[in-house]
């Protein structure tokens, strides 16, 4: 029987420490990429507040509620795993994949709602950063799916324990992080 | 139990954040009342997320600290920017 871990050690944090410095740049990466943004918006408030009005806040919003949806399956399915209930954590962990297809069905609706507008990265330097940061993110969640699907399928072959469940929680805070940077992202560009 | 009934309690939360985050910009767009209702509220939603979702509650403080401090820069850097 292997030791918990002790989540207090610097080294040992949820997940662990490799995740984390993931976690780490890829929150950097994305705040400095809306901080752009928001330089942007300071000098060209009335082509921001215009292009604004082609998004959809509501879509924003349902998608922002299904992604914090996912995460909760995600954090009840480390909960189960952690307690050796696979089969709960397996249910909860494929919610939370269908809650991922969900969101990207939304967005791929959203995205090709702009393209029949005729809305793409070149039509202005507001839709440049929307492009970007929204697909960067699209493909965050998008390998967040796979990862979840390789740990469904791992815990269905009961690979994981009570005491052996780090790849799961790994996996997980990758999950939460698609969440962590979504919660930034959507106020940016659908509501201020 | 007891964890799952904290589970549940943190996804309402976040839910009725984003809600409220939908509600500011629909009812007062581009005032500051709404712009620092939408800030607090993504906050509070990170922190949730952060904290309890991620289990960083249970983390080495310097995790917890280096969650707080980038947001908090983050989100000062757009209040000046915006206002």
């Amino acid at each position: 029987m292997e030791k918990p871990i002790n989540y207090k050690n610097f080294y040992y944090p949820p997940g662990g420490i490799l995740i984390w410095i993931i976690i780490g740049l890829e929150l950097l990466t994305f705040m400095g990429g809306l901080v752009a943004f928001a330089v942007f918006r300071s000098n060209n408030i009335e082509l921001v507040h215009e292009s604004q009005h082609h998004l959809s806040a509501l879509i924003g919003t349902i998608n922002t509620i299904i992604l914090i949806t996912g995460g909760f399956f995600m954090a009840l399915g480390i909960k189960k795993i952690k307690k050796g209930l696979n089969n709960q954590a397996s249910k909860m962990i494929l919610y939370a994949i269908l809650t991922g297809f969900m969101f990207l069905a939304l967005k791929g609706y959203e995205y090709y709602d702009k393209i029949i507008d005729g809305i793409g990265m070149r039509t202005n330097t507001f839709f440049s950063f929307y492009w970007l940061i929204t697909g960067f993110h699209f493909i965050h969640v998008s390998v967040a799916i796979l990862i979840l699907v390789a740990l469904y399928i791992s815990i269905k072959k009961n690979k994981y324990s009570k005491d052996d469940y780090l790849d799961v929680e790994t996996g997980g805070a990758f999950w939460h992080l698609c969440d962590l940077i979504w919660i930034l992202v959507f106020p940016i560009f659908y509501l201020l | 139990m007891k964890k799952n009934s904290t589970l549940i309690f943190i996804w309402i939360i976040l839910v009725v954040l984003t809600i409220v985050e939908y509600t500011f910009s629909e009812i007062s767009t581009y005032s500051k009342l709404a712009f620092f209702g939408i800030i607090i509220a993504s906050f509070i939603k990170y922190i949730g997320v952060a904290f309890q979702f991620l289990e960083l509650k249970h983390a080495h403080p310097f995790w917890k600290s280096f969650s707080i401090i980038i947001v908090l820069l983050f989100i000062t850097i757009i209040t000046v920017l915006y206002l």
